[in-house]
């Protein structure tokens, strides 16, 4: 399999040589990643049937009778086996992804309004991520010096300072104190998006600060460690610049394990806003899940883990384009 | 080997604890724990006052006295809620990174070991982990389950199992490769005391490490939970702490530090400790080298002692000064490289070097690895690593002079003027980029040549240097192609700006016997037809014989013989000369080609 495809037909043109191995490694991660997903879904779906609390209970509180419960457990089909509920769950899906129990919405319906707060949050971090974090490892990575010491004490920080109380630290300083931005809350950028920026502006730095850190520090660690290889020596001794030398040799090597972090850090921020929110009052997907969780809630639930397994898939396959990219080896195996 | 290890474990027990005194950081982050740690266990004998004391008289009192932290929203004290509160955090530590531990190493040393099926299976387990946010997972959790701090702190230590994991096997595979753990095997040892005797030894560090990071993270997970209100009401913690300052942040905004503050400096003191241990495990390891180095300095100090007794000076051992200086290429008078060493001292590395190669000549430079000669070959190319201090009285390349050390200079003299062809072919081109592309920006850069001559002009090199199909080597990336073929691109590449001086290092001894012979023969051949001068650092006195016209025999920093070729080896005067050719001649596979080469030469 490994190199076969690619010497079975060397006389392609130029660009489709280039191009098929990347169309095929795309798919192969693509397939892979749809694989984990499901996989992952199944498995949540039955760790909620294995526990001790009742669906039917919950939704209906301490005051209701048996039969009271009973009758809603036989409606939602709680009292049924476990496989029994995942094929009436499946089969439920076509239909928005099902409905919650507690506000009998489609999952879509709910998704529609609680994703973009959290997409926002986590592409607005992730973004902020790369523009700060590459520029610091860099820096700190060819420089050394100041800088490094000082990423290293923001890594210390930044791995210790909780988000969330980060995020309560910018609240009562700089939202108290500069009223452009609001303390609390976020607007769609539909209805204003100077607001959405303004709005972003506290948790997204908030929920950066962290991923900040670690990127800076695992690019700092690749250039450090690509300098020390020896074709940098010999690329030297051709006579090339050491700029042309940094930003073409340099900055290539150095991006495949960094782009692994990236996509590490884009799950952390994804999870990182489900209590970030809360601080702002964010009404997104960390704020669905909870009420999922305290309605006892199940196809909210799962709508709250099929919608971040596909986030996940999407912005790891991204990252994995750019990987490939950068890294022909796995491109071409 | 077992028996080396056990004795040599209480002094380096002994040396970690002299590290680890010597080590600030180290020390306070393991007291600030340690105080931690005694708090929680003994709060209740420690408060200064009752944590669940609501007094609503005293509602956010500012730091005092009688209440160094204030107190919160009910009038309770501060620090004696902070001082209960570390016990659910300490537990949500000791949970989540003792069932990371547990999960993950004896995974990890099986996949690790094993390999192939529980391999697979292990690594496809932990790649699920990778799709939903842990926080999701563990909402999912308290869905099912409950909220209490067992119930998520396992979940949270399951998550992260995978982390533990993949660095266990990691570890193992290295291990399992080095050849103490086979001559364990050989010696019939059962499997798990292989694991167990060796690799575990190895592993314990960094999962030491991991079992820090991992307490950290959770007690910062548990907090969030507490915070989001999935904690018990009842129980005092700090993320709980956390929660009731922010419901009030408007009206007492400075509440929320103290609780965060602490949560941030217990979990960076496990940080700090855990790396500054790491540091110190790994400092253990490295430290008999340093030993070794100072070793090697003493000999090499008793060896200079006894050259200036036996009165033989080294000038005596030079050649006579180049005549006609215009086809002198490089010159070196007086060359001297040196190492800060780790005493705060200088370890002389390259000691008063002297030579020059004219055009079309080649110099051989041989002697033992560690004598200095690569470190010359990169004085000469402006090449050295930034700690190295290198002098010289003269040192010139095509009659400029170098001495001055302006790196821009000698930047531009690199490639078109002199080029270097390295020892390891594979290790030296880039692997993210193309051969061709690699050929190409030198001629771009350098040459000035447009993209379509460039490319014209690297195709024309590669069919040059011997590549059999220049089309599919130019289009093919280095892990594409073999060896042989790496070094032949690489000579490409060196003599793609037509240099007038060669600066190769060994550039037959990574590659495979029977293509040392083809790559020697096409430097030769590329030499005479560019009338080139070339300075060929070799180990081997068989490569010396074939190409060389000069030789240069370096013992630790010094040139102790240089002469032509056939002269040394006719009548070799040094003594560690005659000890190199001696120990070429016992060699019996090299014997042949030396003799053969001697009488054709």
């Amino acid at each position: 399999m490994r190199g076969g495809r690619l010497r079975a037909d060397p006389r392609a043109s130029g660009a489709d040589r280039r191009l098929r191995p990347m169309l095929l490694f795309v798919l192969r991660r693509a397939a892979s990643a749809v694989g984990f997903s499901i996989a992952v879904v199944i498995l949540v779906f039955f760790l909620l049937q294995v526990g001790g609390v009742d669906p039917a209970r919950a939704l209906l509180g301490e005051d209701a009778t048996e039969a009271q419960v009973a009758q809603r457990a036989a409606e939602l089909g709680t009292d049924r086996p476990p496989v029994e509920q995942f094929e009436q769950w499946v089969r439920s899906l076509p239909d928005g992804l099902g409905r919650s129990w507690a506000t009998n919405l489609t999952i879509v319906e709910s998704l529609r309004f609680r994703g973009p707060p959290t997409l926002s949050l986590a592409v607005g971090s992730i973004l902020v991520t790369i523009l700060v974090g590459i520029p610091i490892g860099l820096v700190a990575g060819v420089r050394r010096g100041l800088t490094d010491r000082l990423l290293q004490i923001l890594v210390i920080a930044a791995f210790a300072l909780p988000g969330f109380w980060l995020a309560m630290v910018l609240v009562s300083t700089v939202a108290l104190n500069v009223n452009v931005i609001p303390a609390i809350g976020y607007t769609r950028l539909s209805s204003s998006p100077t607001q959405w920026f303004l709005g972003l502006i506290l948790p997204v730095t908030a929920l950066a600060i962290s991923s900040i850190a670690s990127v800076a520090q695992q690019f700092r660690n690749s250039v450090i460690s690509v300098y020390s290889q020896e074709f940098v020596r010999t690329l030297r001794s051709r006579g090339l610049s050491e700029r042309e030398i940094l930003f073409r040799n340099v900055l290539r090597n150095a991006s495949p394990p960094t782009i692994t972090i990236i996509a590490l850090q884009s799950i952390a921020v994804l999870g990182g806003s489900v209590i970030v929110e809360r601080v702002f009052s964010i009404q997104g997907l960390g704020s669905m899940a909870i009420d999922a969780v305290n309605n006892a809630d199940m196809p909210a639930m799962m709508g709250v883990v099929v919608f971040s397994a596909l986030v996940v898939v999407g912005v790891t396959l991204l990252l994995d384009i750019a990987y490939g990219f950068a890294n022909p080896k796995v491109r071409l195996q | 080997m077992s028996d080396a290890l056990t004795k040599a474990g209480p002094s380096l027990v002994g040396r970690a604890r002299g590290r680890f005194l010597r080590n600030t950081t180290a020390v306070v982050a393991v007291v600030f724990l340690l105080g931690v740690l005694l708090t929680a266990i003994f709060a209740d004998l420690l408060v200064p006052h009752d944590p669940y004391l609501v007094d609503l008289d005293k509602v956010y009192q500012s730091p005092s006295l009688t209440h160094p932290f204030g107190t919160d929203g009910v009038g309770r004290d501060v620090l004696s809620r902070l001082m209960v509160g570390a016990r659910i955090s300490l537990l949500a530590g000791a949970i989540a990174s003792l069932t990371a531990l547990l999960v993950g190493v004896p995974t990890g040393l099986v996949a690790g070991y094993y390999g192939r099926v529980p391999d697979a299976v292990f690594s496809w387990l932990a790649n699920l982990t990778m799709v939903v946010p842990a926080i999701i997972i563990i909402l999912i959790v308290i869905g099912s389950f409950g909220s209490s701090v067992w119930v998520t702190m396992t979940t949270m230590g399951l998550f992260i199992a995978p982390a533990v994991y993949r660095l266990t096997r990691g570890l193992v595979i290295t291990v399992k490769n080095e050849l103490y753990v086979d001559a364990a095997r050989v010696a019939g040892l059962s499997n798990l005391r292989i694991i167990f005797r060796h690799i575990v030894s190895v592993v314990r560090g960094p999962l030491m490490v991991q079992f820090a990071l991992i307490s950290g993270a959770a007690i910062i997970i548990q907090s969030g939970l507490d915070f989001l209100g999935f904690g018990d009401p009842r129980v005092v913690s700090w993320g709980g702490m956390l929660s009731s300052a922010f419901g009030a942040i408007f009206r007492a905004p400075g509440a929320v530090y103290a609780p965060g503050l602490t949560i941030g400096v217990t979990v960076a003191a496990l940080a700090l400790a855990g790396t500054a241990l790491a540091d110190i495990l790994s400092e253990n390891t490295a430290a008999p080298t340093s030993k070794d180095a100072a070793a090697d300095r003493a000999a090499a100090e008793e060896q200079a002692r006894l050259v200036r007794q036996s009165g033989v000076s080294l000038a005596d051992r030079r050649l006579a000064p180049p005549t006609d200086a215009g086809s002198v290429v490089a010159a070196v008078e007086d060359l001297r490289v040196s190492y800060p060493s780790g005493d705060g001292g200088l370890t002389t590395v390259v000691d008063g070097v002297h030579f020059h190669v004219r055009r079309g000549e080649v110099l051989g430079i041989v002697g033992e690895s560690g004598s200095g000669k690569t470190q010359s070959l990169f004085a000469l190319l402006g090449l050295l690593p930034p700690t190295a201090q290198a002098t010289a009285t003269s040192m010139s390349i095509a009659g400029v002079d170098l001495r001055p050390q302006d790196p821009a200079k000698v930047s531009r003299l690199r490639g078109g003027v002199m080029a270097y062809v390295p020892q390891e072919p594979m290790a030296n081109l880039d692997p993210a980029f193309t051969v061709g592309h690699q050929l190409v920006r030198p001629l771009l850069a350098k040459e000035g040549l447009g993209r379509s001559a460039a490319k014209s002009r690297a195709l024309e090199l590669l069919d040059r240097v011997g590549i059999v199909d220049p089309p599919k080597t130019f289009a093919s990336y280095p892990h594409q192609i073999s060896g042989g073929m790496a070094q032949r691109v690489l000579i490409a590449g060196a003599i793609s700006c037509s240099p007038q001086l060669l600066l190769a290092d060994e550039p037959t001894t990574a590659l495979d016997v029977s293509i040392q012979a083809e790559i020697l023969g096409l430097l030769r051949q590329l030499q005479r037809e560019e009338n080139m001068g070339m300075i060929l650092v070799t180990h081997n006195f068989g490569v010396v014989a074939d190409i060389c016209d000069v030789v240069a025999v370096m013992e630790r920093g010094k040139i102790v013989e240089i002469k032509p070729a056939l002269e040394l080896f006719r009548a070799p005067e040094h003594p560690y000369t005659r000890t190199l050719l001696d120990a070429v001649l016992e060699d019996a596979p090299l014997r042949r080609p030396v003799r053969h080469i001697e009488g054709s030469v």
